[in-house]
C-alpha cells in the first residue's frame, strides 16, 4: 500500500460506498446525545429506527447503483452484492431491535446502552461483507463482536446471560486470535493481505494454506459449523432473546458474506471437504435439536443445521466459475429468507418469555394456539419455513441451495442433506404439536399479559417477517430480480 | 336374428320386481323421511333396493309369531308373483318362437349392451335364447313362479315378507342373466349374482346367528370357485381372444386342429370346472350346501335344489366343445361327480333333519349330473337337471309344508304318522320320493338310468364310475323311503299337546300338486331309445351339444360309444330292480320308527358319526385350512407388520433420537472443551489442506 | 369461469372467508365450507363435461411465468387437465362436499380451523392433479401434507400425535428424495414443463432413467402406500377423524398412484418396463398381505385401512402390467377405491359417532336396529368385494386381465386377493350387522338420518353407475392411456432389440396389444 492522502483515499465513490457506515455511526452518536439530554429522551427510539432505516435506504441506493471500483485503496467494496448484504444487515438489526423493545424488565434503565450497542453491530457486519482486505474484515469482525459480547451478557442479574457473554467473549477472542495468526501467516507467505493481490499470489505455499486454514477456522466459528459450533447452544440460550436473534441472523449473514468473498483463498480441491463439514454440521444440528425441550435451545441447534446447509453453497461456489452467480443468488436468497424466518421465530420467543413465565420450554408452549392464535399461527409459519415447506421462503432457499450443490456434482451429498432436513422437520413439528395439539399444561400459571401497547412493535416486526417469508415463498421472482 | 329387444324384458322384469319390492319393504319400515330418500336411489338401479332390503326385520326372526306384514308388504308379494308370471309368459313365447324356426338356426338374440370397452378388450352382452337357454329359462320361470306362489303362504307371517320377495326376484333376475347372456362375463354377473342372493337368503333369519354364518360360508366357498372361474376366463380370453360364449364354443374345434393348445384348453376347462364345483356343490367344495338349509325352505327349493346349484351343469353344457376337447378333463369331471354322488348319498342315509336329507340328496343328484357330463352325455345331464328341478323342488316344498305344519320342527325323529294330518302334502311327497328314488316310469327313473347307461357305454374306467353310480342309486332309494317312512308313517313321535300338525293352505298345496304331476310325467321329455319313442329333449338340444358330440366322436374314432338294445334293456331292468328293492328295504326298516337309527348309532357309533358329518370333510377344512389361515393372518400382522416392518420404521426414529442424545454430551457447557474442539478443528483443517 | 385457476383456488378463497368469520359462528363456517366445495364440484363437473378425451394435449391450460433461478429453467405457474388427471379431478370435486357434510356429525370443536384446513387441502390436491410444471407439482405435493397433519393431530383419536407425526415425516422423507430428482430433471433437460419433460426423458438411456424413476417411485410408493412402506397408513387412518380418513383414502392416496402413472410410467417408460416385474410383484404381494392384515384386525376402522393396502395393491399390479387393460383398470380402481373405501370410512364413522367404539366384538345384530345403515354397509362391502355389476368388479377384472397377459402367476396371486377380500369383508359385516342383538346399547341405536343418507347416496349412485356403464368413464382416459401404452411398448421393443432371448411374459404383453373383440 503506497501512502495516499486522506482526500484521495476518500473520493466521492468512497464516500458513497461508506454512506451507510457513516449514517450508522452518526446515528449512534446522536443516540448517545439524545440519551443524555433528558428533554430529547423520548426521541431515542425514533433515532434508532431512523438511523437503521436511513442506512437501509442508502444501501438500497447502492444496490440500484453500485460502486463499481473497490474503494479506499482497494480495501472496501460496495458492489451490488455487498450492498444487498448491507440491506439484510439493517433489516436483521431493525427486527431484533423491534423485538428488544419491551423485552427487558429490570434492565430497562440501560435500554439506551443496549440500543447503542445494537446500532453499532451493523457497521461491523457491513465492514465484514464489504471487506476486500483481511485487516478490514478483522476490524469489522471486532466492531461486530465486541458489542455482541456486551449484549449477550446484558441481563446482568441473570447468571445464564453472564455466562453466555463470558463464553462468547472468551471463545470469540480465541477465534479472533486464530484469525490474526492466520492473516499473519498469509501475509508472510504472500506479502499482502489485500484480496486483489492475494488473487495473484501463489496460494499453494504451505504457509499460505495454513494461514487460510486458521482464517477459515475463525470464520467457521462465527457461522458455527462443526466442530466450531459447540458454543452456540449455550450462548444462544443464555443471551437475551433479541440478541440471540441478531447473532443468528446478522452475524451469520456477515460471516457468510465474507466467506463468499474469501472463498477463493481456499484451495478448490477442498470443496469436497467443505461439503463433508456441511453435512456433519447439518447432522449434528438437526439430531442435536431433536432432543431439546427448550425451544430457544432447539432453534440454536437448528441455526447450526442451517449454517451447514448454506455451507453447501460455498462448496458449489468454489467448485466452478459458472456456478458463481447461482451460488451467490442461492446464498443471498437463503440468508434473506433465514433472516426473516429466524428473526421472527426468536422474536416471538422473546414475546413469549415476557408474557409467560419467562420460560421457552415446549411445556410452556402447550395450548398456545388457543391462548394466542395469531402468535401461534405466525410461529407455525416460521417453523414451516425453517423446515423448508413450500409457500415459504425457506422452501425456495433450500431448493436453490440443493440445486447449486446438485449442479456442483455433489448429488449424494444433496440427497443426504435432503434426508437430514426431514430430521429437521421432526423437531419443528414437536413445537407445532405443542402449540396446536396438546392442551395447556396445568403447571403453567396464568400468563402475565405485558403492559398495554407493548405488542405494537412486536406485532409490526412479526407482520413484516411473516409477509416477507410468504412473499419470498410465493413470488420469488421479484426477489431474484433484485439479485441480478 | 339380433333384433329381439324384448328378450331383455325376461331378466328385466324380475329386476324391476325386486326394485319395487325393495322399495315397498323400506317404505313399510317404521321410520322417518330417510327410506324414501334411499329407495329413490334404489329405484334408479336394481341392486340398491334389493340389497337395501337386506336391511332386515327388527324384533322377530321369522318365527311365525306376532302380527304379519302390512298392506305394503302384501302388495310386494303379489308384485313378485306377477312379474314371475309375466317372465314365464315371455319365456314360453320365446320357446314357441324358437320352435317355429327350423333346428339349424334356432337362436334369438337381443341387441347388445356395450358393457366394458377399453382399447383391445371389449365386452358386449346380449340376451341369447337358444334351445338350451330357452329350456332352462322355462324351468327357472316355471318352477320359480310356483315357488313364489308357495312362498306367499309359507312366509305369510314373516316381518321380512316384502324383503323376501325382493331377494327372490333378484335371484331370478341373476339366474336368468346367467343362462341368457351371450358373454362369459355377462354370465358371471348372474354367476355371482345368484351367489349374492343365496347369501342374502340363507342369512335371511340372520338374527338367529348361525344362518348368517352359513350364508358367509356359502359365499366364501362360492368365491373360491369364482376365483378359479375368473382365471379360466383370462385363459379363454388369451386362447380365443373373446369372451363370447358362442364364439368360444364355435372355435374350439379349429383350435384342436392346430393341436398346439390342448393343454391350455384342458387347464381352461379345469379352471371353469373349479367354478362349477363351487356353484354346484361338488367335492371338495360341497360343504356349504347342507349349511345353506338355514335359509327359508322355499329358498332351499328354488336356489339350492332347482336352479342355482345347476348353474355349473349349464356352464359345462354351454361350453361342451371345450370340455369334450379333453378326455382327461371329462374323466376328472366324471370321477368328481361319482365321488360327490356317493358321499352325498351315504351321508343322507343317517340324517335326522329332513332338510339335511334333501340337501345331501341334492349334492348326490348333482353328482349324477356331473357323471353325465363326464360321460359326454350333455343332453342327459340337462334332462336330469330338469327332472331333478321338478321332484327335488317338490320334495323341498313338501318338507316345507311339513315343517310349516309342525311349527318349525325339522327333526324326523320327532315326526311320524303325518299322512293322516296332511294328506295332500303326503301324496305329493310320495310322488316326489318315487321320482327321486327312480321307481320305474317316474321322471327320475328315466333321467338317472340314461346317465348310468352313458357311463356304462364308455367302458374302461367308466365301469367303476357306473358301478359307483348304481350303488348311489340304491342308497338314494333307501334314504328317500326312510325319509318318507319316518315322516309320514309309524307312530306320532311329537307331543300332541303342543304340536298340532295341520295341512297347509291351498296357496302352498296347489304348487305341490303341479310339481307332483311334473315329477311323475316329466320323463316323457327323454324316453329311452329302446322304447322307440323320440327323445324330445335330445332332439331339442341337438344344435347346442352337436359340436361337443362331434369332437367326442372324433376322439372315439368316428362314432359315439353306443349300446346294443339288449344291454339297454338289461340296464333298465337292473335300475328298476335295485330302485324297487332298496326303496322297499328303506321303507320297511323305518316304517316302525327310529329303532334302526338307534341301533346304528349304538352298534357302529364311529360309522354313524362319520356319515353324519359327511365323512368329516367339513371339520377337516376348519382344522386344516381355516385355522391355519387365521394363524397366518395373526402372524403376518403382529410379527411381520407390527414388529418387523413398523419396528424398522420406528427404530430409525429411535436411532435418530439416541444419536441426538449422545451429541448432547458433547456440549457440556465447559469453555475448555469448546476451546479444545476449536483448536483441534483448526489444526485438523490445516493438516488436511496441507496434506492433500 | 371454468378456468382451472378458479377451480384450484376457489377453496382457498373459501378458507379465507371462513377465517374472517367469528370463531363462534360454527354453522356459518360449515355453510361457507359446504357451499365452496359444492361450487368447486359444479365447476369440476363443467370442466368434466367440456373435456375432450380425443385431444391428447392438456386442456384449459393456464400458464404464467413464475420465476427463474440463475442458470436454471424458467418455472411457470402452469395448470391443465388431461386424460390422466380428469377423473382424479372429478373424484376430488365430488368427494369434498360429501366430506364436509360428514363433519356435521363428528367435528364440534375448533370448527373454524377444521374447515380452513379442509379447504386448503382441496386446493392442494387439485393443484397436484392439475399442475403441469414440475416445480409447481412439487409445490402442491408438499403443501397437501400440511392440512392432514393438522386434521389428524387436532381432531384425531387417542394416539393421534404419534400417527400424524409418523405420517408427515414418512411422506416428507419420500418427497425430499423426489425433490433431488426434480432438481436433476430441471437441470438435465433445461425445462420444468411436464409435457416437454415427458417427451425428452423417454429418450434417456434406461440406466439413467432408472435413477430418476427410483427417486420418484420412492416418494409415490410411500404415499400410495405400497407394501412395505404402508405402516404409516393404518395408524393415520385409525387415528384420523372420519372426514380425514375419507379424504386420505379417497384422494390423498391417489396422489401417489397418480404420480406413479404420470411420472414413473409415462415419463420413464424405459425404466418402467425394466422394473415392471418388481412393482407387479410388490403389488400382488400387497394384495394378499393387506388382506391378511385386515383379517387380523378387531378395530373396524383399522380393518378398512388395511383393506386399502390390499386394494391399492391391485392398482399397482394393474398399472405396471403396462397394458391398456391394466392401466385403465388401475385408473378406474383409483376411483373405485375412493368411492367404496371412502364410503366404508363414512359408515364406520357413523356407527362410531353412535357407539364410540369400533371394536368388532362390541357390535352384532346392528342390522335389526339400523336397517338403513345395514343397507349401505352391505352395498359398500359388495362394491369393495368387487361384485359384478358394481364398480369394483370392472376395475379388478381389467387389472387382473391386464396382469394375466403379462404374468399369469402374479394374476393368480391377485385373484387369491378376491377370495381373502370376501373373507375379511364378510366376516366384518357379519360381526357388525348380523347375529342376535345382545347388547342393550346396540338395541337402542338410532338409524341413519336424512343428512347421513343424503351424503351416502351420491356415492351409491356412482358405485352402481360405474359398475353398469363404465365405458363413458373409461373413455375419458383411454386416449391418454393408449399413448402411455404406446410409449411403453416402444421402450419394450427397444429393450428386446438389445437383448435377444426374450422372456415369455413380455411377448404375451406384446401380443395382448392385438385387438380383441
Amino acid at each position: 500500500m503506497n501512502p495516499q492522502s486522506i482526500s484521495t483515499l476518500f473520493d466521492d465513490n468512497a464516500m458513497r460506498a461508506m454512506g451507510p457506515l457513516f449514517a450508522l455511526t452518526l446515528g449512534a452518536l446522536v443516540l448517545l446525545l439524545v440519551g443524555v439530554i433528558p428533554v430529547l429522551h423520548a426521541a431515542r427510539h425514533l433515532v434508532v429506527a431512523a438511523t437503521l432505516i436511513a442506512a437501509m435506504l442508502l444501501q438500497i441506493g447502492l444496490v440500484n447503483d453500485p460502486v463499481t471500483e473497490v474503494v479506499i485503496a482497494g480495501t472496501y467494496a460496495a458492489d451490488r452484492t455487498s450492498a444487498l448484504w448491507g440491506v439484510l444487515f439493517c433489516v436483521a438489526t431493525l427486527l431484533s431491535w423491534l423485538f428488544s423493545l419491551h423485552y427487558y424488565s429490570e434492565d430497562r434503565p440501560f435500554q439506551l446502552e443496549h440500543d447503542f450497542l445494537m446500532l453499532i453491530t451493523p457497521i461491523g457486519m457491513m465492514l465484514m461483507a464489504g471487506a476486500q482486505d483481511l485487516m478490514v474484515f478483522f476490524v469489522g469482525l471486532e466492531v461486530l463482536s465486541i458489542p455482541l459480547y456486551a449484549l449477550a451478557a446484558f441481563r446482568r442479574n441473570r447468571a445464564r446471560s453472564i455466562e453466555a457473554g463470558l463464553k462468547y467473549f472468551l471463545l470469540g477472542a480465541f477465534a479472533a486470535a486464530f484469525f490474526l495468526y492466520g492473516a499473519a501467516l498469509v501475509y508472510a507467505a504472500s506479502g499482502s493481505v489485500s484480496f486483489a493481490e492475494l488473487r495473484l499470489a501463489d496460494r499453494t505455499a504451505p504457509m499460505f494454506v495454513a494461514g487460510v486454514a486458521l482464517i477459515m477456522a475463525s470464520v467457521f466459528f462465527k457461522i458455527s459449523v462443526f466442530p466450531f459450533h459447540l458454543w452456540v447452544p449455550d450462548v444462544y440460550e443464555g443471551s437475551p432473546t433479541p440478541v440471540t436473534a441478531l447473532m443468528a441472523t446478522g452475524t451469520k449473514a456477515a460471516a457468510f458474506a465474507f466467506l463468499l468473498n474469501a472463498a477463493f483463498l481456499v484451495p478448490a480441491s477442498q470443496a469436497g471437504m467443505i461439503v463433508a463439514v456441511a453435512l456433519i454440521t447439518m447432522a449434528i444440528g438437526n439430531l442435536g435439536a431433536l432432543m431439546q425441550n427448550d425451544v430457544k435451545r432447539m432453534l440454536a441447534y437448528s441455526g447450526i443445521a442451517h449454517a451447514g446447509t448454506i455451507l453447501l453453497v460455498i462448496a458449489g461456489y468454489m467448485s466452478g466459475e459458472l456456478l458463481r452467480d447461482a451460488a451467490l443468488d442461492a446464498a443471498l436468497f437463503y440468508m434473506g429468507a433465514y433472516v426473516f424466518t429466524a428473526a421472527g421465530a426468536f422474536g416471538l420467543l422473546a414475546v413469549l418469555e415476557r408474557s409467560g413465565d419467562g420460560s421457552t420450554t415446549l411445556e410452556s408452549l402447550k395450548g398456545l394456539s388457543t391462548r394466542r392464535p395469531a402468535l401461534a399461527a405466525a410461529m407455525t409459519l416460521f417453523l414451516l419455513s425453517l423446515g423448508g415447506i413450500p409457500a415459504t421462503g425457506g422452501f425456495l432457499g433450500k431448493w436453490f441451495v440443493f440445486s447449486v450443490s446438485y449442479r456442483s456434482g455433489f448429488v449424494v451429498a444433496t440427497v443426504i442433506a435432503a434426508l437430514l432436513s426431514v430430521v429437521g422437520m421432526a423437531y419443528y413439528l414437536r413445537v407445532v404439536v405443542a402449540m396446536y395439539m396438546q392442551p395447556q399444561s396445568k403447571l403453567l400459571g396464568e400468563p402475565v399479559e405485558p403492559h398495554p401497547g407493548s405488542n405494537v412493535p412486536m406485532a409490526l416486526a412479526t407482520a413484516v417477517c411473516a409477509v416477507f417469508v410468504l412473499a419470498m415463498g410465493m413470488l420469488p421472482g421479484y426477489f431474484l430480480d433484485q439479485l441480478r | 336374428m339380433s333384433d329381439q329387444l324384448w328378450l331383455w324384458a325376461i331378466p328385466a322384469l324380475p329386476l324391476a320386481g325386486s326394485a319395487i319390492c325393495g322399495f315397498l319393504y323400506l317404505a313399510s319400515l317404521p321410520r322417518r323421511g330417510a327410506p324414501a330418500g334411499h329407495a329413490h336411489g334404489g329405484d334408479a338401479h336394481g341392486h340398491a333396493p334389493a340389497v337395501a332390503a337386506h336391511a332386515d326385520e327388527h324384533d322377530d326372526h321369522g318365527e311365525h309369531a306376532g302380527s304379519g306384514p302390512g298392506g305394503m308388504a302384501r302388495l310386494a308379494g303379489w308384485v313378485a308373483c306377477g312379474v314371475m308370471a309375466l317372465a314365464l309368459a315371455l319365456a314360453v313365447k320365446g320357446f314357441l318362437d324358437l320352435r317355429a324356426l327350423d333346428a339349424a338356426q334356432r337362436v334369438l338374440e337381443s341387441p347388445p349392451w356395450h358393457w366394458i370397452a377399453v382399447s383391445g378388450f371389449n365386452v358386449d352382452v346380449s340376451i341369447v335364447l337358444d334351445p338350451l337357454s330357452s329350456a332352462l329359462s322355462l324351468v327357472i320361470c316355471g318352477v320359480g313362479f310356483l315357488i313364489h306362489v308357495y312362498s306367499l303362504g309359507y312366509m305369510s307371517a314373516d316381518k321380512g315378507f316384502a324383503k323376501f320377495f325382493a331377494f327372490l326376484n333378484l335371484f331370478v333376475f341373476a339366474m336368468l342373466m346367467l343362462v341368457l347372456s351371450s358373454s362369459l362375463l355377462g354370465l358371471f354377473i348372474g354367476w355371482e349374482g345368484v351367489g349374492l342372493c343365496s347369501y342374502l337368503l340363507i342369512g335371511f333369519w340372520y338374527a338367529k346367528g348361525w344362518p348368517a354364518e352359513a350364508a358367509q360360508k356359502a359365499f366364501v366357498m362360492n368365491r373360491i370357485g369364482d376365483a378359479s372361474f375368473l382365471i379360466g376366463s383370462f385363459l379363454l380370453l388369451r386362447l380365443f381372444g373373446t369372451l363370447d360364449l358362442s364364439d368360444i364354443a364355435g372355435s374350439v374345434a379349429g383350435l384342436l386342429q392346430s393341436g398346439q393348445h390342448d393343454t391350455e384348453l384342458m387347464i381352461a376347462g379345469l379352471l371353469l370346472f373349479g367354478g362349477c364345483c363351487g356353484k354346484s356343490a361338488q367335492f371338495p367344495l360341497f360343504t356349504w350346501l347342507p349349511d345353506a338349509m338355514a335359509g327359508p325352505t322355499p329358498v332351499s327349493a328354488l336356489i339350492h335344489a332347482a336352479t342355482m346349484v345347476t348353474a355349473g351343469i349349464y356352464l359345462v353344457v354351454r361350453l361342451n366343445p371345450l370340455f369334450a376337447a379333453s378326455p382327461t378333463l371329462l374323466l376328472v369331471i366324471a370321477v368328481i361327480g361319482a365321488l360327490t354322488a356317493f358321499i352325498g348319498g351315504t351321508t343322507a342315509l343317517v340324517q335326522r333333519d329332513i332338510k339335511k336329507v334333501l340337501a345331501y340328496s341334492t349334492v348326490s343328484q348333482l353328482g349324477f349330473m356331473f357323471i353325465a357330463l363326464g360321460s359326454g352325455a350333455f343332453a342327459a345331464a340337462v334332462f336330469h337337471l330338469i327332472t331333478h328341478a321338478f321332484f327335488k323342488g317338490l320334495l323341498f316344498l313338501g318338507a316345507g309344508s311339513v315343517i310349516h305344519g309342525m311349527h318349525e320342527e325339522q327333526d324326523m325323529h320327532k315326526m311320524g304318522g303325518l299322512k293322516a294330518h296332511m294328506p295332500r302334502t303326503f301324496v305329493t311327497f310320495l310322488a316326489g320320493a318315487a321320482a327321486l328314488s327312480g321307481l320305474p316310469l317316474m321322471s327320475g327313473f328315466f333321467s338317472k338310468d340314461e346317465i348310468l347307461a352313458h357311463a356304462f357305454a364308455h367302458g374302461g374306467v367308466y365301469y367303476a364310475i357306473w358301478g359307483l353310480g348304481l350303488l348311489t342309486a340304491a342308497v338314494t332309494a333307501f334314504y328317500t323311503w326312510r325319509m318318507v317312512a319316518l315322516t309320514f308313517f309309524g307312530a306320532e313321535r311329537f307331543d300332541a299337546q303342543h304340536v298340532h300338525p295341520h295341512e297347509s293352505p291351498a296357496v302352498m298345496t296347489v304348487p305341490l300338486m303341479i310339481l307332483a304331476a311334473l315329477a311323475v310325467v316329466g320323463g316323457v321329455l327323454g324316453l329311452p331309445v329302446v322304447l322307440g319313442a323320440p327323445h324330445l329333449l335330445d332332439q331339442w338340444l341337438a344344435p347346442v351339444v352337436q359340436p361337443g358330440r362331434e369332437i367326442l366322436a372324433a376322439a372315439h374314432g368316428g362314432s359315439l360309444p353306443h349300446l346294443s338294445h339288449a344291454t339297454e334293456w338289461m340296464l333298465l331292468g337292473l335300475g328298476s330292480v335295485i330302485a324297487l328293492f332298496f326303496a322297499h328295504r328303506g321303507f320297511h326298516a323305518y316304517k316302525a320308527g327310529i329303532r334302526r337309527d338307534e341301533e346304528l348309532s349304538r352298534k357302529r357309533p364311529g360309522l354313524a358319526d362319520f356319515l353324519g358329518e359327511a365323512w368329516r370333510i367339513d371339520s377337516g377344512y376348519s382344522q386344516k385350512i381355516v385355522q391355519p389361515i387365521k394363524l397366518v393372518a395373526f402372524v403376518t400382522y403382529v410379527v411381520i407388520d407390527q414388529f418387523g416392518i413398523d419396528g424398522a420404521v420406528n427404530g430409525s426414529a429411535a436411532l435418530a433420537r439416541a444419536t441426538g442424545g449422545g451429541l448432547r454430551t458433547l456440549t457440556d457447557g465447559r469453555i475448555k472443551t469448546y476451546a479444545i474442539w476449536i483448536g483441534s478443528g483448526a489444526a485438523l483443517i490445516a493438516f488436511l489442506w496441507l496434506w492433500s | 369461469m371454468t378456468s382451472l385457476t378458479w377451480l384450484t383456488f376457489l377453496p382457498l378463497v373459501g378458507a379465507l372467508a371462513v377465517l374472517l368469520t367469528p370463531s363462534t359462528a360454527v354453522q356459518l363456517q360449515r355453510m361457507i365450507a359446504l357451499s365452496t366445495t359444492l361450487a368447486v364440484a359444479v365447476l369440476g363437473f363443467l370442466i368434466y363435461r367440456q373435456f375432450d378425451a380425443a385431444l391428447l394435449d392438456p386442456q384449459n391450460v393456464v400458464s404464467i411465468p413464475w420465476f427463474q433461478l440463475e442458470g436454471g429453467p424458467a418455472i411457470h405457474f402452469k395448470l391443465g387437465v388431461d386424460g390422466l388427471s380428469i377423473l382424479m379431478v372429478a373424484l376430488t370435486a365430488l368427494l369434498m362436499p360429501i366430506v364436509i357434510l360428514s363433519t356435521w356429525g363428528h367435528v364440534d370443536k375448533r370448527v373454524k380451523e377444521f374447515m380452513v384446513w379442509m379447504l386448503v387441502m382441496e386446493t392442494g390436491m387439485l393443484g397436484v392433479f392439475l399442475a403441469l410444471d414440475l416445480v409447481l407439482f412439487y409445490f402442491f405435493w408438499e403443501i397437501s401434507l400440511i392440512p392432514l397433519y393438522f386434521l389428524v393431530g387436532i381432531w384425531g383419536g387417542e394416539r393421534r400425535l404419534y400417527a400424524t407425526v409418523k405420517f408427515f415425516l414418512y411422506t416428507l422423507a419420500g418427497s425430499l428424495v423426489m425433490l433431488v430428482a426434480v432438481i436433476a430433471m430441471l437441470y438435465r433437460f433445461g425445462t420444468a414443463d411436464i409435457g416437454a419433460l415427458t417427451q425428452q426423458a423417454g429418450a434417456l438411456a434406461v440406466a439413467d432413467q432408472s435413477w430418476l424413476f427410483a427417486a420418484f417411485a420412492l416418494a409415490f410408493a410411500i404415499k400410495v402406500p405400497m407394501m412395505p412402506f404402508h405402516t404409516w397408513l393404518a395408524d393415520a387412518h385409525t387415528e384420523a377423524p372420519t372426514s380425514g380418513s375419507v379424504v386420505l383414502a379417497g384422494v390423498l392416496l391417489k396422489l401417489g398412484t397418480y404420480g406413479l402413472l404420470r411420472f414413473c410410467i409415462a415419463m420413464f417408460p424405459g425404466a418402467a418396463v425394466e422394473w415392471a416385474w418388481l412393482f407387479m410383484g410388490i403389488g400382488a404381494i400387497g394384495i394378499v398381505y393387506g388382506a391378511f392384515l385386515a383379517m387380523a384386525q378387531n378395530d373396524l376402522k383399522r380393518l378398512v385401512a388395511c383393506s386399502s393396502v390390499s386394494h391399492l395393491g391391485y392398482v399397482i399390479l394393474g398399472m405396471f402390467a403396462l397394458t391398456s387393460a391394466g392401466l385403465q383398470g388401475g385408473m378406474l380402481q383409483m376411483i373405485n377405491h375412493g368411492l367404496s373405501t371412502g364410503m366404508l370410512f363414512l359408515l364406520v364413522g357413523m356407527i362410531y359417532e353412535r357407539r364410540h367404539t369400533r371394536a368388532l366384538d362390541e357390535f352384532g345384530g346392528i342390522a335389526s336396529s339400523m336397517p338403513l345403515f345395514a343397507v349401505f354397509l352391505v352395498i359398500a362391502v359388495l362394491s369393495s368385494a368387487a361384485l359384478p355389476g358394481l364398480n369394483g368388479f370392472i376395475g379388478e377384472y381389467l387389472i387382473l386381465k391386464g396382469a394375466f397377459d403379462v404374468s399369469p402367476a402374479l394374476a393368480v396371486i391377485g385373484v387369491l386377493g378376491v377370495i381373502f377380500g370376501s373373507i375379511y369383508l364378510l366376516v366384518a359385516t357379519r360381526k357388525v350387522l348380523f347375529g342376535p342383538l345382545t347388547r342393550r346399547e346396540n338395541r337402542e341405536l338410532s338409524d341413519l338420518d336424512l343428512r347421513e343418507v343424503s351424503l351416502l347416496l351420491p356415492i351409491v349412485v356412482f358405485i352402481v353407475w360405474i359398475g353398469v356403464a363404465p365405458t363413458p368413464f373409461l373413455a375419458q382416459s383411454q386416449p391418454a392411456i393408449d399413448r402411455v401404452v404406446r410409449r411403453c411398448s416402444e421402450a419394450r421393443a427397444l429393450k428386446f432389440a438389445s437383448l435377444s432371448p426374450q422372456r415369455p411374459g413380455e411377448t404375451a404383453a406384446l401380443s395382448s396389444q392385438a385387438p380383441i373383440r
